[in-house]
């Protein structure tokens, strides 16, 4: 596998031949010839080895540490949105939720694309939630890159990525050497301290056959007051404070709080490799959803994710390596919603609905790859044993528990899949992937996936990519188990929904400075698990029954089904242009979902934009960068059942950056970012959770920090 | 007609009509794939396989090329299961290949082909590749002549990471010491170490030896070790030629021609199971053109030491 920390010496080797071909090369393309541009990308997350994007079976875009210091990329929302090649991601002050391509559903949660750090799963087991913002990955600033894969590309990990993968590579102790600390503040109360150390080396005794050792520790907390919100009103027929007032809206302050601590450690001696991370984030969730109290910073979320993974690779002979890894998760899940409710109770005024779900996951992964002349086959198997509590109830405002409100649920879950993969590369300009996998899943059932993929190479700098993949997504065991038969029953018949998707993709690096990319796809996904409410008792599903033994009772709850079947479509184009101190980037993506139900044919998805766009321009001198940032969300079609208020979406949000480097005794860089730049008064479609259809974006706000390198 | 042109299986009616199609496509694919790979026969004659370099810059292969006219040059992409499968496929038949640069070594050793002679490596220990290695560095005791003898240098600081270079350190730690020369690491790991033991070591030492390392390639770190000796006035030696042109005092380079010489000669008697270090006698001599000139200041003066 190739290592990055090897550019370095390829660096070392082009200068060298360089040297003696052109003496009188200028004293900067010294300097240049140790950067790689475009060659040096690899990614990992599609065929769970190192490859160049030229030959990987899949659409893809790398983020890289570059650009992700050049534009202040914050997050991995952040980058789903400035800089992915059709991937976005909708705020509602909850949480990051994430689209892709056409494909979005409101109160999803990131249910359907498969996050990782470090390729391991963040998705937590119960409803199969990843954050995308600060709850569950890392401050940006500690990552080497990011790779976007588009489309469902699971074959090597089993389902889940409908919608695609991203995964988060991060620094290690070789690449982030050193002390470091990083302190911003800024607009909102906003404050952020992240403090790192890493160191790497090499032991064994042969000159000529060294090991290597590295580690990287990282701890941070971030905190924000968040924004003053003056939102429209609106008479929403419930009460929203406690005098019984209904009237949605109004000014409010201190209720858009987020306060995220984490620790990160990596380490690795010769074979054996660990990682850990463990942190929350808590949010205060201003926007009122579910009929909960206006204004309040009562009503708030805690996500708390901590995990280990062990890792062995180990090379057997020339051509076979054995990997194994194993991993423990937890997730624990913290909501309480405030009701102004003065009639469920009786002389309460309201009451606190406390939710709360653990959960565990433990289980190993067991890989072979063997590369033998033209082939290359990767095969393996993956098994996660997954233990769940939730309980719920509801408290009054005097801290007594309410009774008979409390509920108690523990469900055990499993999941395991076989994998193969061969690629097989006959001529220089022709690789074929040929895989699949079987995979079994409680709730949930077997599958079995395949993927086509035939890479062609005209030339060393073109590739054009068909591309043939399925997918799919097991009920999630909230999704499948889940009933408090209050709000909602359970469905144990509930089945996987599969995407199939045929691609034809095209990749050219025109010169060594500049990457354009293209993509055509088609897809459509089967058996789409929605949130139906039972009209009939022939709506009930999986023979469930109420306490009564029947199932008229049920009329009125939720039950996740198979309720429909979504086509997309579209395309999208990517330029990227590198030199030493220019940087640019420009995305233009369409796509087209519509969904399919038993009422209804080819409505289009509600909250999903036809178009996306994003660029990008950067400019270095020798101690200053300075950067702009921008993209585009088409205009979102709103819920059909909330009424015509207005379009949300069909906004420009634009982020400006500026960089100064200089040395106080050590290097130190100063960094200002303008986020809204122009203060954009952009909507995004809300979920019907909410009172109102569309929700604002976050204002402008300015932030000011400094790094410091021991 | 159309049942003379294909055999009968492939031409069924209704909805096998479909699977025609598709085994059409692969009798086509297969049909193409044997011609072509058909005409990939051995490469009888010495094989030389490197990342596709900037123009006419590699010299080392063109050095090479210039010693084994019937060579033929192998481009590589970067890309290592890729590049594996091109060197598996286009080395068939050779006894010995050579590679130029730690990717390509690394390649090589992966196909599993012929014996590999490598160039172009600052340090062979990070590469698994079995095989005969010439160093990118000259002879280490002309280097140590010249320190000594020239710069008239007793004690010097030699600055890698130690990440990337340990062993090329104990190597020279192990000649400078052979040579009366007492060398002191000058381990780089972070920023901080930079400023610390830089300023540190400077003191005590009669110049900088400035290791084949990430160090060199980042031009802040490069710049604040060449002001530095240059306060100090302390000299600093570099091992690449365009060292010279950015202040460093004087880069003492591995002959190209040689070191093509040298892996040549020792392509005879390939290694198989582990790995051999050849290093190239010739050594040039790059001289900044004042000493402690700025960092832009064209490199002169060179001259190559038999």
């Amino acid at each position: 596998m190739r290592c990055p920390d090897r550019r370095a010496a390829s660096a070392a080797l082009a200068a060298l031949l360089a040297v003696f071909g052109a003496r009188a090369a200028h004293a900067q393309d010294f300097f240049e010839q140790g950067k790689d541009y475009f060659k040096s990308e690899t990614i990992e997350g599609v065929s769970k080895h190192a490859e160049a994007p030229t030959e990987t079976p899949a659409t893809v875009t790398l983020v890289t540490r570059d650009e992700i210091e050049r534009y202040g990329f914050r997050t991995v929302a952040d980058v789903l949105n400035f800089a992915s090649m059709g991937d976005f991601s909708l705020g509602d002050r909850r949480y990051d939720l994430a689209g892709s391509r056409g494909l979005f559903l409101f109160e999803d949660f990131n249910t359907r694309i498969l996050v990782m750090l470090n390729g391991h799963s963040m998705n937590e087991p119960w409803s199969n939630f990843a954050d995308i913002g600060r709850a569950m990955l890392l401050p940006l600033d500690l990552v080497e890159r990011i790779e976007i894969v588009y489309g469902p590309s699971s074959l090597l990990y089993g389902g889940y990525s409908l919608y695609g993968i991203v995964n988060v590579i991060t620094r290690n102790g070789s690449s982030m050497p050193g002390g470091r600390v990083r302190v911003t503040g800024g607009s909102w109360g906003t404050g952020e301290g992240v403090a790192s150390w890493g160191a790497s080396g090499t032991y064994g005794s042969d000159p000529l056959m060294s090991r290597e050792w590295n580690v990287l520790a990282a701890a941070g907390y971030y905190r924000s007051d968040g924004e003053d919100l003056d939102l429209p009103r609106v008479d929403v027929g419930y009460p929203v404070d406690l005098q019984g007032g209904t009237i949605w809206g109004g000014p409010q302050s201190g209720t858009d709080f987020e306060r995220a601590p984490f620790f990160f450690v990596q380490a690795r001696r010769g074979d054996f490799s660990l990682m850990g991370r463990a942190g929350y984030r808590k949010r205060g969730t201003p926007f009122a959803p579910y009929g909960a109290m206006y204004g309040t910073g009562d009503q708030t979320l805690r996500d708390e994710k901590e995990f280990v993974d062990v890792r062995w690779d180990h090379a057997m002979s020339s051509g076979l390596s054995l990997s194994a890894r194993a991993f423990y998760d937890v997730y624990h899940y913290h909501e309480v919603d405030p009701y102004a409710d003065a009639v469920t109770y009786p002389g309460q005024a309201g009451y606190l609905f406390d939710l709360r779900t653990r959960d565990h996951d433990v289980g190993g992964e067991v890989r072979l790859t063997y590369r033998r002349g033209t082939h290359f086959l990767t095969g393996g198997g993956e098994y996660r044993y997954r233990s769940l509590g939730q309980e719920s109830g509801n408290v009054f405002f005097d801290g007594a528990a309410a009774p008979g409100s409390g509920i108690r649920q523990d469900v055990q879950g499993r999941f395991g899949v076989l994998y193969a993969q061969e690629e097989w590369r006959p001529l220089d300009q022709l690789s074929l992937v040929l895989g699949g996998n079987w995979a079994h899943t409680e709730p949930g059932s077997s599958k079995a996936q395949p993927r086509v993929a035939v890479v062609y190479k005209p030339m060393p700098t073109l590739s054009i990519k068909g591309l043939y993949g399925r997918g799919f997504r097991p009920p999630s065991i909230f999704e499948a188990s889940y009933g408090d038969y209050q709000s909602q029953i359970p469905n144990p018949d509930l089945a996987s929904e599969e995407i199939s998707s045929a691609e034809l993709s095209i990749l050219w690096k025109a010169t060594p400075r500049i990457a354009a990319q293209a993509y055509g796809f088609h897809s459509r996904l089967d058996g789409l698990i929605r949130g139906v409410t039972i009209e009939s008792p022939s709506d009930v599903e999986g023979g469930v029954v109420g306490a009564g033994g029947t199932a008229e009772e049920l009329v009125g709850l939720l039950q996740y089904q198979s309720a429909g079947d979504v086509r997309s479509s579209g395309a999208g184009a990517s330029v990227r242009f590198q030199s030493r101190r220019w940087h640019a980037y420009g995305n233009l993506a369409y796509a087209s979902a519509r969904l399919s139900t038993r009422g209804s044919t080819g409505v289009r998805l509600s909250g999903s934009p036809h178009w996306l766009a994003s660029g990008g321009l950067s400019f270095s001198s020798r101690d200053w960068t300075a950067s702009i940032g921008a993209h585009y969300v088409g205009e979102e079609p709103l819920d059909p059942s909330r009424g015509r208020l207005g379009p949300a979406g069909d906004f420009v949000e634009a982020n400006l950056r500026g960089l100064y480097r200089t040395r106080l005794f050590y290097p130190v860089t100063l960094h200002l970012d303008v986020l809204n730049l122009f203060g954009s008064a952009g909507t995004v479609a809300a979920s019907p959770v909410y009172a109102v259809p569309s929700l604002p974006i976050e204002g402008r706000r300015i932030l000011l920090g400094a790094d410091v390198r021991f | 007609m159309a049942g003379m042109r294909y055999p009968a299986v492939l031409l069924m009616p209704g909805p096998r009509r479909v699977a025609s199609a598709a085994a059409r496509c692969a009798l086509a694919l297969a049909l193409f794939l044997s011609t072509s790979l058909a005409g990939l026969q051995a490469a009888s004659g010495p094989v030389i396989v490197r990342m596709g370099g900037r123009g006419t810059a590699n010299a080392l292969s063109a050095a090479l090329g210039e010693k084994l006219p019937a060579a033929r040059i192998v481009e590589l992409t970067g890309d290592l299961p890729a590049d594996t499968a091109r060197i598996s496929r286009e080395t068939k038949g050779a006894a010995v290949l050579f590679a130029i640069g730690p990717d390509a070594t690394e390649a090589a050793g992966e196909a599993r082909g012929p014996a590999v002679v490598s160039l172009g490596v600052a340090n062979p220990a990070q590469v698994k590749t079995p095989g005969i290695y010439v160093s990118m560095y000259p002879n280490l005791d002309r280097v140590f002549e010249y320190v000594k003898g020239t710069l008239k240098a007793s004690r010097v600081g030699f600055v890698f990471s130690p990440a990337k270079n340990r062993e090329i350190a104990l190597q020279f730690l192990k000649a400078g010491s052979a040579q009366g020369v007492t060398v002191v690491p000058v381990t780089i790991g972070s920023s901080g170490d930079l400023v610390r033991d830089i300023k540190g070591a400077l003191p005590n030492v009669d110049a900088l030896l400035l290791a084949v390392d990430p160090i060199v390639f980042d031009p802040h770190s490069l710049e604040f070790i060449v002001a530095e000796a240059r306060n100090a006035n302390k000299p600093t030696v570099g091992f690449l030629e365009d060292l010279a042109h950015l202040g460093v005092t004087v880069s003492l380079v591995a002959l190209p021609a040689e070191a093509a010489e040298a892996a040549i000669a020792a392509s005879a008697q390939p290694v198989l199971i582990g790995k051999k270090r050849l290093e190239v006698a010739g050594m040039a001599v790059v001289l900044a053109k004042k000493a402690g000139d700025a960092p832009a200041a064209a490199g002169e003066a060179s001259h190559a030491l038999p």
